[in-house]
């Protein structure tokens, strides 16, 4: 077996396929994004060289760049301890057994299937000044005249795309952290009862610790998800009003395709990918730490 | 005490439960009423006349079922491909023995990390240099190579679980590597193939940027992007929007419910395997 | 573990039937789909007799079936040139039976993304499309991506077109393209709710703030709808202003890049904007509701004025939405600035019409549909209320709404006109600007950010 399992031409017949295309659509546009990024470019004319202005443009000259990172930070940080946070305790208290079980499992995750367009133009309309959902519950309640538009006035904008960007996958990371829980043997939590431990300090010395590798998974997924997070918030607010609620990707999108400055909306794009890269790395390695200091105790 | 816990516990639930639940009724029902009910007069509770009409009047004018079929489409003949292509690479990096498998593999963990709109203009360019932005190969191919990576992933950790008697035993069977395969391994791995395509069917049901660009005729376009059009058609029209929306979506949330067993396992496995 | 020969062809052929048939399948898919595009973009004309005067191309001999993709923004159904142009292509393409047009639309931010995109590439997809000229067509005509249209112009043709409408389509002594409309910036007023709050139509700038004023007290209603979600609506208000403040010929003067945009008159005009928003003259969020909204609320009486392009004078008639009197509609200029500016400077003119891609199959036929478009919807047009024809002829004035009739007469007595600014500008300060107009629809307005921003773009 091992002899056939070594073909080179097997190999490269399993491989090949998948390999290729994959390179050919993903990898090389990736290096041509940023081999534009170090350019002047509008897509019709001449390619003027400028190295890594473009960059350096980002932080100095660009009004709006800046702030669109530090809302996709917030967004990061809305994920990580909000979303993941909630999924977790949900997570928790259906695994360990509640009447409608399954209903509530299933329940949670419907968000998760719904498109984010339709995701967006629904909450569009909850958050709208004159007829919104949200609008209409807060004036039956107070019984006042509040008209506040949570889309169009810059305060509150992002964080009212926030809002649905949590909400959608709440099902998802909880759906994960279930199986993850459902999957440590019973045998650790019997001997923690034996010892008299406490259902929070169970969870606390027993769950969170064997569900590393999943917590790790899930945070890289959710922490990536928010730094390239487009779609939502396209739909609901362009990255208005007046760039209130730009991330990198709107603000890269503009760029791109509305002001043809396909060298800079490249370096837009490539900062990007070095974040999502960046910050995958460095929850690797506090993980990777976590884990040493833990089988060194 | 404990039980106090406990019923506190529960009614958590269901607080997040209405609250996950609670905007589709609102647009489910909103899709039946006439704009005085939506804004004002009948705001959250069941319609008072069902106005079918929004429903008929979004399939024909909207052209909303023809991308539906064209989502159909496209996330089908992803899910093929992705499945078949994935398989075939996942294995050989999981089971064979070459000198690179590790620099392929993460090759292909890079693309779990790239975000995709990175990867727009090249793409945009290329589709447009091979003359193939007018049709569904425009699309198709980007979500193919897309999906792979997450495929790839998913299976390796599957291929790795399986005991190696049982591949020894094909092969000393005298069956060559294209039998074993078909007829033992991918029989053994159809729980994680389903696990696998239901990431790719869900990422590719619900992209949206992509399709904003890559496709250009009404006649290819995806349901997120018809949507999208449709609804900056009828700003005003409340009920035809939601109608269009509740379309789009009913049938993913069926499915779902049918499958919701299916589902539910696939990802629960595939979350601890992978 | 014995495993049966005859068990592993059958899964073997299995499954390479079933990669056969997902592959025929994708090929049946692209090929079906060429097929239904020719068949569901085929009008259903009755098969007319081929009219001999109006073909004199030789490819119309060889019968052979020219697909030509015409792309526009009309895309809205309410839009009353959607129909217009549905009738004329079915007319055309009734007289010219090999010639089958393929309409393509998106609405106006997506389209002019489309375009721009389209045409990084090779545009395969578009022969003849809708775009605006001067600043817009201009980059386009610089990569070399348009037909000139001067061989296909008979002396027929050209004695028909309306004098001095052709200069945004002209570029380095050649023609790209021929008019087909003007538009005319227009305030529109609701009488009847002017009546209701005791005030009258403004006629100048303090007039305005007086009329916003009483307009407020009224329940329900906001004075000024401005749709600024829509860059380009946010946009109208504050050239407007800027129009009166400046004076036309130093506002076109600005936008040719001759003069800077530091006078003092642009930072005026800016503030009147914002002081407009600070009173509530544009409701409490102008920047929720875009150009659908803002047209939507006037026609619905929820709004008293609004300051559009000539064409929503058909909106007013015969969007079947609308629920206000008609006929208690006025249309007016945009209020003047005591001592400053010219009334006589207007806000419009000739900007939009049909172009042919450069890399087109079938330059003689796209061509001749360019030209017959743009003559046809210029008549339709102006047959409509919708615009101002830039072809002479013979036209049926009996469709002309009263409102529209108003805005010829306005037309009549303009002197300078300039152009809408996204339309004169290259795409990077066009599209800055109609960012930058939205900050005056928002608390916080920074005066000085608003020039310097200003000035960047501008003054390259």
């Amino acid at each position: 077996m091992d002899r056939i399992l070594s073909n080179k031409w097997y190999v490269a017949i399993f491989v090949l396929p998948a390999l290729l295309i994959f390179i050919a659509f993903v990898i090389i546009p990736i290096i041509t994004t940023g081999v534009y990024s170090l350019y002047d470019y509008n897509g019709i004319g001449e390619k003027v060289f400028l190295g890594f202005s473009n960059y350096i443009e980002l932080f100095t000259k660009d009004r709006y760049f800046p702030d669109s990172v530090k809302n996709s930070f917030i967004l990061v940080a809305a994920s990580l301890f909000i979303q993941l946070p909630i999924s977790f305790t949900l997570a928790l208290i259906l695994s360990r057994g509640v009447r409608g079980e399954k209903f509530f499992r299933t329940i949670y995750f419907v968000p998760v299937v719904i498109s984010s367009m339709v995701i967006g133009q629904l909450w569009m309309r909850i958050f709208k000044s004159d007829y919104g959902l949200l609008n209409i519950l807060i004036r039956t309640i107070s019984g006042s005249d509040f008209e506040y538009a949570w889309l169009a006035q810059p305060k509150t904008a992002f964080y009212a795309t926030v809002v649905p960007a949590v909400w959608q996958y709440i099902g998802y990371h909880m759906l994960i952290f279930y199986a993850g829980i459902k999957s440590i043997p019973n045998d650790y939590y019997e001997a923690a009862q034996i010892d008299g431990a406490t259902k929070f300090k169970t969870t606390l010395k027993i769950t969170i610790p064997l569900l590393s590798p999943v917590i790790k998974t899930c945070m890289i997924f959710a922490l990536t998800g928010a730094l390239r997070s487009f779609d939502l918030i396209y739909v609901m607010t362009g990255g208005g009003p007046n760039h209130a609620s730009e991330v990198p990707s709107t603000l890269m999108y503009t760029n791109l395709f509305r002001k043809s400055l396909y060298g800079y909306g490249s370096a837009q794009a490539f900062f990007i990918v070095i974040e999502c890269l960046l910050f995958s790395l460095i929850i690797s390695r506090i993980f990777k730490r976590a884990e040493e200091n833990a089988s060194s105790l | 005490m404990q039980k106090l816990k406990k019923e506190l516990q529960f009614l958590l639930l269901i607080i997040i439960a209405l609250t996950q639940i609670f905007p589709l009724y609102w647009l489910i029902t909103f899709s039946l009423k006439t704009n005085n009910e939506i804004f004002g007069d009948n705001v959250l509770g069941l319609p008072e006349t069902w106005r079918w009409v929004n429903y008929t009047t979004a399939l024909n004018d909207g052209g909303i079922l023809r991308y539906f079929m064209n989502s159909v489409i496209y996330s089908g003949l992803t899910v093929v491909f992705v499945g078949i292509l994935s398989a075939m690479a996942a294995y050989a990096i999981a089971r064979m023995h070459w000198k690179h498998k590790t620099l392929v593999f993460s090759i292909f963990t890079l693309g779990i990390m790239i975000p995709i709109q990175a990867t727009l203009l090249p793409l945009f360019q290329m589709m447009d240099w091979m003359g193939l932005k007018g049709g569904y190969l425009g699309l198709l191919i980007p979500y193919i190579a897309f999906g792979i990576p997450m495929s790839i992933m998913i299976l390796t950790g599957f291929y790795k679980a399986i005991p190696r008697e049982m591949e020894e035993a094909a092969y000393i069977d005298g069956c060559g590597i294209f039998r074993s395969f078909i007829t033992i391994i991918l029989p053994i791995m159809r729980p994680a193939i389903a696990t696998a395509s239901i990431f790719t069917f869900l990422g590719t049901w619900n992209e949206l940027i992509f399709a904003n660009t890559l496709i250009d005729s009404s006649t290819y376009r995806t349901l997120p992007v018809g949507i999208m059009s449709f609804a900056g058609q009828y700003t005003t029209d409340w009920g035809l929007i939601g109608a269009g929306m509740v379309i789009a979506t009913l049938p993913t949330i069926l499915i779902y419910f049918l499958l919701s067993n299916q589902v539910q396992q696939s990802l629960m496995a595939g979350a601890v395997k992978g | 573990m014995m495993i049966k020969e005859e068990e592993i062809h059958m899964k073997v052929k299995k499954i390479i039937t079933l990669l056969l048939v997902v592959a025929m399948m994708t090929g049946i898919i692209g090929c079906t789909n060429a097929d239904n595009d020719a068949s569901l973009n085929e009008s259903t004309t009755d098969n007319a007799a081929v009219n001999e005067e109006t073909s004199d191309d030789s490819q119309a001999t060889t019968d052979e079936e020219i697909v030509l993709n015409v792309w526009h923004q009309w895309s809205n159904d309410t839009n009353e040139l959607k129909k217009l142009y549905d009738e004329a292509v079915a007319a055309y393409e009734a007289e010219h039976p090999n010639v089958v047009i393929n309409t393509e639309t998106l609405d106006t931010e997506a389209y002019k993304t489309k375009i721009a995109a389209e045409f990084a590439g090779s545009a395969s997809g578009i022969d003849v499309f809708y775009y605006w000229g001067a600043g817009m067509a201009r980059k386009l005509v610089n990569a070399d991506a348009l037909l000139p249209l001067d061989d296909y112009l008979t002396d027929d043709v050209k004695a028909r077109i309306l004098p001095g409408s052709t200069g945004a389509f002209e570029y380095n002594g050649q023609t790209f393209s021929v008019p087909m409309f003007s538009w005319y910036m227009t305030l529109f007023a609701n009488k009847a709710l002017f009546d209701e709050a005791g005030t009258k139509i403004p006629t100048t700038y303090a007039e305005l703030v007086s009329a916003s004023e009483k307009l407020l007290a009224l329940d329900d209603v906001t004075p000024f709808a401005a749709g600024a979600k829509d860059g380009w609506n946010a946009a109208f208000i504050y050239q407007a202003m800027a129009l009166r403040e400046v004076g036309g010929d130093d506002v076109n003067a600005m936008l040719r890049g001759e003069k800077p945009f530091t006078a003092q008159g642009y930072e005026e005009a800016a503030k009147k904007v914002s002081e407009l928003y600070d009173m509530g003259a544009f409701g409490k969020n102008p920047l929720e509701s875009g150009n659908d909204d803002a047209n939507s609320a006037f026609i619905t009486g929820k709004a008293a004025m609004r300051l559009m392009g000539s064409w929503f004078a058909n909106q007013v008639y015969t969007d079947a939405t609308a629920t206000i009197d008609p006929d208690q509609v006025v249309a007016v200029n945009i209020p003047v600035i005591e001592g400053k500016g010219n009334p006589s400077d207007y806000a419009g003119g000739f900007i939009e019409s049909f172009w042919v891609n450069k890399g087109t199959s079938y330059p003689a036929e796209a061509a001749e549909f360019a030209i017959y478009i743009n003559e046809k919807m210029g008549q339709a047009a102006y047959e409509t209320g919708t615009g101002f024809s830039g072809w002479t002829g013979d036209f049926d004035e009996s469709g002309l709404n009263p409102l529209f009739i108003q805005i010829k007469e306005l037309l009549s007595e303009g002197e300078t006109g300039v152009l809408a600014w996204d339309t004169s500008l290259d795409s990077e300060p066009a599209t800055i600007h109609n960012e930058l107009v939205q900050t005056l629809f928002a608390d916080g307005f920074d005066i000085e950010a608003f020039i310097e921003d200003h000035e960047s773009a501008i003054n390259q």
